[in-house]
C-alpha cells in the first residue's frame, strides 16, 4: 500500500512532462485541414482543458482503463500492456532465471577456486556479459548462430522455443556478468568469516561448509540485485525486441514517448512503476527469510 | 579443504551450470515456412487495420490487400476498376458514377451493396470517426458538402454529394473538377464499410471477415505479424496466385535485411543506408530503387531574419552541391534534384530556378557574389538559425550543408536538432531561418505538391505570392490535364525563382525482392498489391 502515494507521484509527474515536452501527437500532421485536426484531438480528449484531462486519466487509470493508444488505434493500451508484457515476462523471467543460475555458478567456482584457471576462464566470461554492449552481441548471435550455422531463427515470434533461445542468452549476459563478479566477491568475503572456520574446524565436509552455511549469506547480495535487475528485464529490452522483432512491451517506453503517444506512455509507466515497487517488496522479503538480522522485530 | 571437497564444490556449481542449459530441454520441433507464401517485411508495426483510421503509407500495401474501393490500382500504380466493373463521367467533370459489379460480397459471405460504399464514405467523413484521411474527399476529391459534414457544421449526410439511386450505382458530386480524381479514390480509404460494423477496432478481427479486398485477415498478432489468406469470395479470386501473405513487422532494417538473407523475408521494407552501396553492388536485379512521390528540401523563411532577403536565399541554395549531397554523403539512392516537384508524373516538366545551373563552380561563384552584394564578408559572416531533425539521415544531410555553406561562403549556421515531433511543431514558432522539411504526395503527380504551398491549403508557410496563386487558380479550373499541368509548372517556376526553398532530393523507395517473386512492377506511387505477385516453380 505504500506504493500507492508514490505511484501518484510518478503519474503526476509523467502526465505533466508529456505534455510539457514540446510536440503532440499529431504535430506532424502539418497538411491537414484545421477541423480534421480538431476532430481527431477530440476523439482523444486533447481539446479539453489539462486540468480536465488530467482528472479524466486518473478516474480511468483507477479502473485500469488508459483508453486507446493513439499510434496503434486498433487496441487498447492495456491490451497492449497485457500481451506486450507477457511476452516481456517469459523472455525475462527465463533470462534472469538462466543468469542467475550461471552467475551464481560462476561466481562460486571463481570464488573457491581463487587465481586458478578456473576463476580466470569465469571471470573472462564475466566480463564479457557486462562489457559487450546487447546491441553488438544480439546481431552478431543472429549473424552466426542464424545466418551462417541455420541453428536457430534469425528473429519473430511464433511462441515457440526456437525463436526464444537467442534473446534469452542475450539478455542474460550482462546480468550473467554482474552477478558473477557479485557472488564471488561476496563468496570470497563468506568463506573467511569466522563462523566458517568454526564449521570446518567441527570437521564438517567442504561441501557442507559451502551449501549450507556459506552459500546462505553469500547470496544476499545477488538477491538484492534481482529484485531490480527482474524489474528491468521482464518489463523488455527495446534493443532486445527490435533486433529479434518480439512482440514485447518495451519498445512502447520508447515508441510512445517519441511519438508523444500520450495514453500508451502513461500506461506503460504505471506499469513499469507498478512492477518495480513489487520486485522491491519481494526482494525485502527474500533477503528478511535468507538473514535474521534483517529481518524487523 | 580437500582437493576432493574442492572438486566437489566446483561439480555441484557446474552442474547449476548444465541445469540452467537443460531448461530448453525437450521443446518444440522447428517451424516450417509454409511453401506458397510471401513473406513480406513491413517496418515498424502497422497503424490501424481500420482503413478509415490508418493513414500511415507504408501501411498501404497490407490495407490494399484487404480492402477495395470502386477503383483499384494495377501492378503499375494506376487506377483500374476494382469494385466498380465501370464508371462514367459528365462532362463538365464534376459527376462521378460507378457501375458496381454483379455478386459482391465480403469475406463473410454478407453482400456488398452500394450502400456499403455510400456508408464507407460517410464513415470516413464522420467527425466522430476523427479520420485522418477525410480530407481525400474534402480537398482532393472536392465532394459537394463534404467539409461542412467533417467539421460537425452540418448533421445531415443527405447534404453530401455522394448517393446510391439503386444497389449497383454509387454516384459523386464534386464542388471542382479534378482529373486525378481516379487516382485518389483508388485509396484504401475509400472503401465500403459492413452495415454490421460496430467499432473500428472490428477490422481487426479475422472472425469478422470484413474484407473485400483478394486477401482477408488469418491472424493478428501486434507487434509481430499479420498472416492474410485468399478471401475466396473476391470477385477476382480466380487470378490470385499466392495463397498466403504475411506482413512481419520489420523494426531493425539490419535484421530484416538478415531475414532476407537467409530466405525468410521475399521483400523488404528497406535496406539499411550504410550498407546500400555494397548491396547495389552485390545484390543486382534484387535491388530495386525507384522515386515515390516524396521530395526532401529545406525551407526558408522569407519573413525576417536576413533571409527576408532573397539573394541570400539564393546563394544558400547555389552553394549546395546536391551531387555530393545525395552521392557521396548520402549515398542511398534518392536522386538529387534541382525542382520542387519529384520526378513521379511523365507529363510535367524537371524545372529548375533559373539561376540554378549544372555547373557546381558556376553556382559558387555566383553565390558568393551575391553574397558580397547583400554585404556579408569573412570579416562579417552571415548567421543562420538552422533547425532539423534529429534523426540520423537528416542530421547527416544538415550537418553536410552546413560546411558546404561554411566551406564556399563562410555562413556560420547555428544548428538546432529535435526529435520528430518536436521539429514538426517548432515550424509554428518561426524562430527558424532555414527548416529541414519534406513533403509526400497524396498521388503521383505535380498537383499536390504544389496546391499544398497556396494559402488555402494552411500549412503556414510564411511565402504568399498573388501570381502563383493565380497560376494555381488557373490550373485547379482546367479539366484537361496537359493545360492543368502547364499553369502548374508556371507556378512552379515562380516558387523556385524566389527561392522560397532550396531543393534537395527526390526520394526513392529502396526494396530488396527475392528472385522467386514476379510480378512485381516499380511504381512512383510506391502501391504494391499481393494480387498481382506470383512465385516461380522452384
Amino acid at each position: 500500500m505504500q506504493g500507492v502515494p508514490t505511484l501518484f507521484a510518478l503519474a503526476t509527474v509523467t502526465f505533466f512532462i508529456m505534455r510539457i515536452a514540446p510536440g503532440g501527437p499529431f504535430s506532424g500532421n502539418r497538411q491537414l485541414p484545421k477541423a480534421i485536426l480538431e476532430n481527431m484531438k477530440r476523439s482523444f480528449h486533447l481539446d479539453e482543458p489539462i486540468w480536465q484531462q488530467f482528472a479524466r486519466f486518473l478516474w480511468n487509470a483507477l479502473q485500469f482503463d488508459f483508453g486507446p493508444s493513439m499510434m496503434y488505434r486498433d487496441y487498447s493500451v492495456a491490451r497492449l500492456i497485457v500481451d506486450g508484457a507477457t511476452v516481456s515476462m517469459e523472455i525475462g523471467l527465463a533470462a534472469m532465471l538462466v543468469a542467475t543460475v550461471v552467475g551464481v555458478g560462476l561466481g562460486t567456482a571463481g570464488a573457491v577456486r581463487r587465481n586458478t584457471s578456473v576463476d580466470y576462464a569465469c571471470g573472462f566470461v564475466a566480463v564479457i556479459g557486462l562489457a559487450v554492449p546487447i546491441f553488438v552481441i544480439g546481431p552478431l548471435l543472429q549473424l552466426v548462430v542464424g545466418l551462417q550455422w541455420k541453428l536457430l531463427p534469425i528473429a519473430g515470434w511464433d511462441g515457440t522455443w526456437r525463436y526464444k533461445v537467442l534473446p534469452i542468452i542475450v539478455l542474460a549476459l550482462p546480468n550473467i556478468g554482474y552477478i558473477a563478479r557479485l557472488m564471488r566477491g561476496s563468496m570470497i568475503e563468506v568463506l573467511r568469516a569466522d563462523y566458517i572456520r568454526t564449521a570446518r574446524a567441527k570437521g564438517l565436509g567442504a561441501r557442507l561448509v559451502l551449501w549450507r552455511h556459506a552459500f546462505g549469506s553469500a547470496i544476499l547480495p545477488v538477491v538484492a540485485y534481482l529484485g531490480p535487475a527482474t524489474a528491468i528485464t521482464v518489463t523488455g529490452s527495446v534493443v532486445i525486441e527490435q533486433v529479434f522483432q518480439i512482440p514485447g512491451i518495451g519498445r512502447y517506453f520508447v515508441t510512445g514517448a517519441i511519438n508523444r503517444d500520450y495514453t500508451l506512455v502513461m500506461g506503460v509507466t504505471l506499469f513499469y512503476g507498478t512492477i518495480i515497487i513489487v520486485a522491491n517488496a519481494l526482494t525485502d522479503i527474500v533477503q528478511a527469510l535468507l538473514d535474521p538480522r534483517i529481518r524487523h522485530e | 579443504m580437500t582437493e576432493t571437497g574442492e572438486r566437489a564444490m566446483i561439480k555441484s556449481a557446474l552442474s547449476m551450470v548444465a541445469a540452467a542449459l537443460l531448461v530448453w530441454d525437450g521443446a518444440g520441433a522447428p517451424a516450417h515456412a509454409e511453401e506458397a507464401m510471401i513473406v513480406r517485411g513491413s517496418g515498424d508495426n502497422w497503424q490501424s487495420l481500420d482503413p478509415h483510421i490508418n493513414y500511415s503509407a507504408k501501411d498501404s500495401h497490407i490495407l490494399g490487400d484487404i480492402y477495395e474501393g470502386l477503383v483499384g490500382v494495377d501492378a503499375a500504380g494506376a487506377p483500374v476498376p476494382a469494385a466498380a466493373e465501370s464508371w462514367t463521367v459528365d462532362p463538365s467533370g464534376l459527376i462521378y458514377t460507378f457501375h458496381l459489379r454483379e455478386g459482391l460480397a465480403w469475406a463473410n459471405g454478407s453482400p456488398i451493396v452500394a450502400q456499403d460504399f455510400v456508408r464507407g464514405m460517410q464513415r470516413l467523413l464522420d467527425p466522430s470517426t476523427a479520420s485522418y484521411k477525410a480530407y481525400y474527399l474534402i480537398n482532393a476529391v472536392p465532394v459537394t458538402g463534404a467539409g461542412p459534414y467533417n467539421s460537425g457544421n452540418v448533421k445531415e449526410f443527405s447534404s453530401v454529394g455522394i448517393e446510391a439511386p439503386d444497389d449497383r450505382t454509387v454516384e459523386l458530386k464534386l464542388d471542382r473538377p479534378n482529373p486525378h480524381t481516379l487516382e485518389l479514390l483508388n485509396f484504401y480509404a475509400i472503401v465500403p464499410s459492413p452495415a454490421e460494423l460496430k467499432s473500428g477496432d472490428e477490422f481487426a478481427d479475422p472472425g469478422k471477415g470484413f474484407a473485400n479486398g483478394a486477401y482477408m485477415l488469418k491472424e493478428v498478432v501486434p507487434q509481430s505479424h499479420i498472416l492474410l489468406v485468399k478471401n475466396p469470395n473476391y470477385w477476382d479470386a480466380a487470378s490470385v496466385k499466392v495463397p498466403a501473405i504475411k506482413y512481419l513487422v520489420t523494426e531493425d532494417v539490419n535484421t530484416e535485411l538478415k531475414l532476407y538473407e537467409s530466405g525468410q523475408v521475399d521483400i523488404t521494407n528497406d535496406v539499411p543506408v550504410e550498407r546500400f552501396k555494397e548491396l547495389r553492388e552485390r545484390a543486382g536485379d534484387a535491388l530495386h530503387v525507384a522515386p515515390i512521390a516524396r521530395v526532401v528540401f529545406l525551407s526558408f523563411n522569407v519573413k525576417k531574419g536576413p533571409l527576408a532577403d532573397r539573394r541570400i536565399r539564393e546563394a544558400l541554395t547555389l552553394a549546395i552541391d546536391r551531387r555530393i549531397l545525395e552521392e557521396k554523403v548520402m549515398a542511398a539512392g534518392d536522386l538529387p534534384i534541382r525542382s520542387y516537384v519529384p520526378p513521379v508524373e511523365a507529363g510535367y516538366p524537371a524545372l529548375a530556378p533559373k539561376d540554378l545551373s549544372e555547373d557546381h563552380a558556376a553556382n559558387v561563384a555566383r553565390a558568393k557574389s551575391l553574397l558580397d552584394e547583400a554585404g556579408y564578408a569573412t570579416s562579417n559572416p552571415l548567421k543562420v538559425k538552422f533547425d532539423c531533425f534529429s534523426d540520423n539521415s537528416w542530421k547527416r544531410r544538415a550537418e553536410a550543408i552546413a560546411v558546404m555553406w561554411q566551406q564556399t561562403l563562410g555562413v556560420v549556421s547555428e544548428m538546432h536538432f529535435q526529435e520528430t515531433q518536436a521539429h514538426w511543431d517548432a515550424f509554428y514558432n518561426y524562430e527558424w531561418e532555414v527548416y529541414c522539411d519534406s513533403l509526400s504526395g497524396d498521388y503521383a503527380a505535380a498537383e499536390p505538391f504544389l496546391v499544398y504551398r497556396t494559402e488555402a491549403a494552411g500549412a503556414g508557410y510564411p511565402w504568399v505570392n498573388a501570381d502563383f496563386e493565380a497560376k494555381i487558380a488557373t490550373a485547379t479550373a482546367k479539366l484537361n490535364t496537359d493545360q492543368r499541368n502547364a499553369a502548374l509548372s508556371e507556378a512552379e517556376q515562380i516558387l523556385l525563382d524566389d527561392y522560397v526553398l532550396a531543393p534537395l532530393s527526390a526520394v526513392t523507395s529502396r526494396r530488396l525482392i527475392a528472385e522467386r517473386v514476379q510480378g512485381w512492377i516499380d511504381n512512383p506511387v510506391d502501391y504494391h498489391l499481393s494480387k498481382y505477385l506470383s512465385l516461380r516453380s522452384e
